[in-house]
């Protein structure tokens, strides 16, 4: 069983004073969502869980090894990590090769790799954006592609920057999806998120941060049907709950 | 907008910022032309440790290290090649088993590798002391055309922008699993396939933003040319005096050139 | 209708060079000025190149195959560009690269526009001033641009645009990379938009259906529905793969209808439905 957990962990980047403090948190297998306001440090998390860069102090392990040790020279089934702007993860020069790029790292067979690569784009809706440049893709297929590099090699843990910006509702469901698959099959996925709708009708807890510090972990309903907390958090309501609320306080009016 | 904190820091600004840049893109000038009208090493040495010393008073040294340390490699493998295959090779410097090392091709080889390093710490001065905004408006203001200006520092600063891009793209390339690469040559090979990808999304940058700049107007005839904020210490005098010295030194080189 | 207030765009064409298929097909409708015009639809659908040619990037900066009429009130983009472009705001879809390059500080990146249309340094200084609060910058201004964050960038985005006041705005996914209290923050900045005419391309359907006087839903480049977001929402809901209010969904499930048989898409319009029981 894939358990994350981190203790007493302190990150500053180097000449900013902003910094990441957090006690302890484990995340275990399946979909887990993390919501804050922008500078909260939910990027900066997903870079430490990802190993790109070093806790000043504390530790983050995997299955009881040091996150370092648990990488090694693994990095691509162990950990996938996509960036909220998909034009700093992509450096190939078709889609195809972009996402056959991690496959070829690793010990895969010519066909597996082929296979694999078709069945990726399929399932994202880029089969036939194969040839082309990534570049000459709209923003949300660039997002779409940038996805599939790191669903391609079924990393245990896949870290996500906000993989809805931009997507239209097709490519959402899919992406909902594949990440559903995932969960199921003993995968982390760890996503940064501020579509609350969403944390609400597909994740059971929710990872809540503000001012670079765990403010609250736990159930997802519970969360939303804690006015302080969220106000806390600083995220709106979901648009569901919202409604829901509203129509229930001008009907009580009545 | 002329705010009164702006007009105060003109007296308590660093005297690195008091220099406007035309100066010091002269600057560059005559130092790159005296390191080639020079043929002592010595002297050449001396020219490296004047700007050095320009970065140190400026602050600049710690940041233009890094820029360095890759001349470093390059200026290594010149030995080693001018040490070893240099034409004019004759007298044995130092050997290492069967392979010998000859002082002529060392000798030019350090001559060329000091050049490298006094125009990249001359150019380091100008980059880091200077603002792409700043550069822009006292150009603007000394009449040049803002699409030419705007030609000229997309230009300047295009490497810039792709060393930016590269680093993007290492980071990604980590991100998915490349180590971190140790020997030169391993970070060469990791190098090698993204300079297509490299360059198409540094192009990709400039088209957005010449459709950007296009809807916004910059090359509409009413532009004001906005005031300077900061003046300038004895710029008039110092083109003068730089570029006499740089017509001198050319003038110097291709009289050298005539006589060899 | 004063023809001066009217928006038209009469079969509208739109292929890139080099493609086969055309980016938008036939697309003809007219519209009132001064309202909010929400534009929806999947990807490849055609609401980039919409807007690229509502901002006349196409064809007067990206050279296009395109035929058929566009007219903002009275200007055109296809006829003289320079003055239409004078009268448009243009935010777009990849904000970080529409940042000039040439301003140290976020106070210079929003003059820069003004700057060019020749307005001098005092009076630009008070617009600049004036926008950025309204983008909620003021606290920013002599940050430089490219420290900023991607929400932040946006709204420095469309505060450029904003600055020098233009009469029509296209924005294309302005709020992608804002946070939630971001996002509805500029919403209500969107809704308090009286006099101009807003273009803007979203996925937030809630939203735009809450303060859009129109949407326009455009399918594989074609315009599929156009008109006031209930009677367009009710339209497209069945048949189409797209993104529905919650509004709309709640009141299916619970079965409330508003008294012409549309299910609502706004709340107050929902809450309405209550009232007609009493």
């Amino acid at each position: 069983m894939t358990k994350i957990e981190i203790n007493d962990l302190k990150f500053t980047y180097p000449g900013d004073n902003f910094g990441l403090k957090i006690k302890h948190l484990t995340f275990s297998e399946g979909m887990i969502a993390i919501i804050g306001q922008n500078g909260a440090g939910k990027s900066t998390l997903l870079r430490l869980l990802s190993g790109l860069n070093q806790p000043d102090s504390g530790e983050i392990t995997v299955e009881g090894q040091n996150l370092n040790d648990y990488i090694g020279d693994k990095r691509l089934e162990r950990i996938g990590l996509t960036f909220q702007d998909p034009n700093d993860q992509i450096f190939n020069a078709t889609v195809k090769k972009e996402v056959e790029w991690g496959l070829r790292q690793m010990d895969k067979s010519e066909t597996e790799v082929e296979r694999i690569t078709e069945e990726v784009l399929q399932e994202v809706g880029l089969a036939d954006k194969m040839d082309e440049n990534p570049y000459d893709l709209s923003l949300s297929e660039r997002k779409l592609l940038s996805i599939a590099t790191v669903v391609a090699v079924r990393p245990k843990i896949l870290l996500f920057d906000e993989p809805m910006m931009s997507l239209d509702w097709p490519s959402r469901k899919k992406i909902t999806a594949i990440f559903r698959y995932l969960a199921d099959r003993g995968h982390v996925v760890i996503t940064i998120t501020h579509d609350m709708d969403w944390v609400l009708e597909e994740y059971e807890d929710v990872y809540a941060m503000a001012h670079g510090e765990l403010v609250y972990s736990g159930k997802t309903s519970e969360f939303f049907e804690s006015p302080s907390l969220v106000e806390e958090v600083g995220v709106l309501l979901p648009k569901a709950t919202e409604v829901k609320r509203e129509l229930d306080r001008y009907l009580k009016e009545k | 907008m002329e705010k009164p904190e702006m007009m105060q820091e003109n007296l308590t600004r660093p005297w690195h910022e008091r220099i406007d840049p035309v100066t010091k893109l002269l600057l560059i000038a005559v130092l790159t032309l005296l390191s080639f009208v020079l043929t002592n090493i010595f002297a050449e040495a001396a020219l490296i440790l004047a700007t050095i010393f320009l970065l140190l008073f400026s602050g600049k040294l710690g940041s233009s290290m890094k820029a360095l340390g890759f001349c470093a490699f390059m200026i290594l493998t010149m030995l080693l090649i001018q040490g070893l295959f240099y034409p004019h090779n004759e007298t044995l410097a130092f050997s290492l088993g069967a392979i010998a090392f000859y002082q002529e091709g060392l000798t030019y080889a350090a001559l060329l590798g000091c050049r490298i390093i006094v125009i990249v710490l001359a150019t380091n001065f100008f980059m880091r002391t200077t603002t792409i905004s700043e550069n822009a408006k006292y150009l603007e203001n000394a009449g040049m055309k803002y699409k030419t200006v705007y030609l000229l520092m997309s230009v300047c600063y295009i490497l810039p922008q792709m060393m930016q891009n590269l680093k993007k793209i290492q980071l990604a390339q980590r991100a998915r699993g490349i180590g971190e690469q140790k020997s030169l040559i391993q970070k060469f090979k990791t190098i090698l396939p993204i300079l297509i990808p490299l360059v198409i999304k540094t192009l990709d940058q400039s088209m957005s933003r010449s459709i950007s700049l296009q809807l916004r107007n910059f090359e509409s005839k009413k532009r004001t040319v906005r005031a300077l904020r900061r003046t300038y210490l004895m710029d008039k005098m110092f083109h003068r005096a730089l570029g006499l010295t740089s017509i001198i030194l050319i003038g110097c080189k291709v009289w050298m050139l005539i006589n060899k | 209708m004063d023809a001066n207030q009217q928006i038209v765009l009469d079969n509208l064409s739109v292929r890139y060079r080099g493609e086969d298929e055309e980016a938008l097909k036939g697309i003809s409708l007219t519209a009132k000025t001064g309202q909010i015009i929400g534009i929806i639809g999947n990807s490849r659908s055609g609401k980039t190149t919409l807007c690229d040619v509502l901002s006349g990037i196409i064809p007067n900066i990206v050279s296009s195959h395109v035929s058929g009429t566009v007219r903002l009130g009275e200007f055109s983009p296809f006829e003289a560009f320079d003055e239409y472009n004078f009268h448009t705001g243009v935010v777009l879809q990849n904000t970080a690269g529409q940042l000039s390059g040439l301003s140290d500080t976020v106070f210079d990146e929003i003059a820069f526009g003004l700057i060019n249309q020749g307005m001098s340094e005092e009076e630009a200084s008070k617009s600049v001033v004036r926008a950025a609060c309204q983008m909620g910058l003021e606290d920013l201004l002599e940050q430089a641009p490219d420290t900023l964050s991607g929400g932040q960038t946006q709204r420095l985005a469309i505060a450029s645009e904003i600055a020098f006041d233009p009469e029509f705005l296209i924005m294309d996914d302005p709020t992608s990379q804002m946070d939630p209290v971001g996002r509805k923050e500029f919403f209500e900045w969107l809704a308090g938009c009286s006099e101009k005419t807003i273009f803007i391309v979203s996925n937030e359907v809630d939203d735009l259906c809450e303060i859009a006087d129109q949407l326009w839903v455009l399918e594989k480049g074609e315009l599929i529905a156009s008109g006031k977001p209930l009677d367009v929402i009710n339209q497209v809901a069945e048949g189409h793969d797209l993104y529905l209010p919650v509004v709309y969904r709640m009141a299916k499930e619970l079965g409330k209808k508003l008294p012409s048989g549309l299910f609502p898409v706004k709340l107050s319009e929902l809450k309405g439905c209550f009232d007609d029981q009493n």
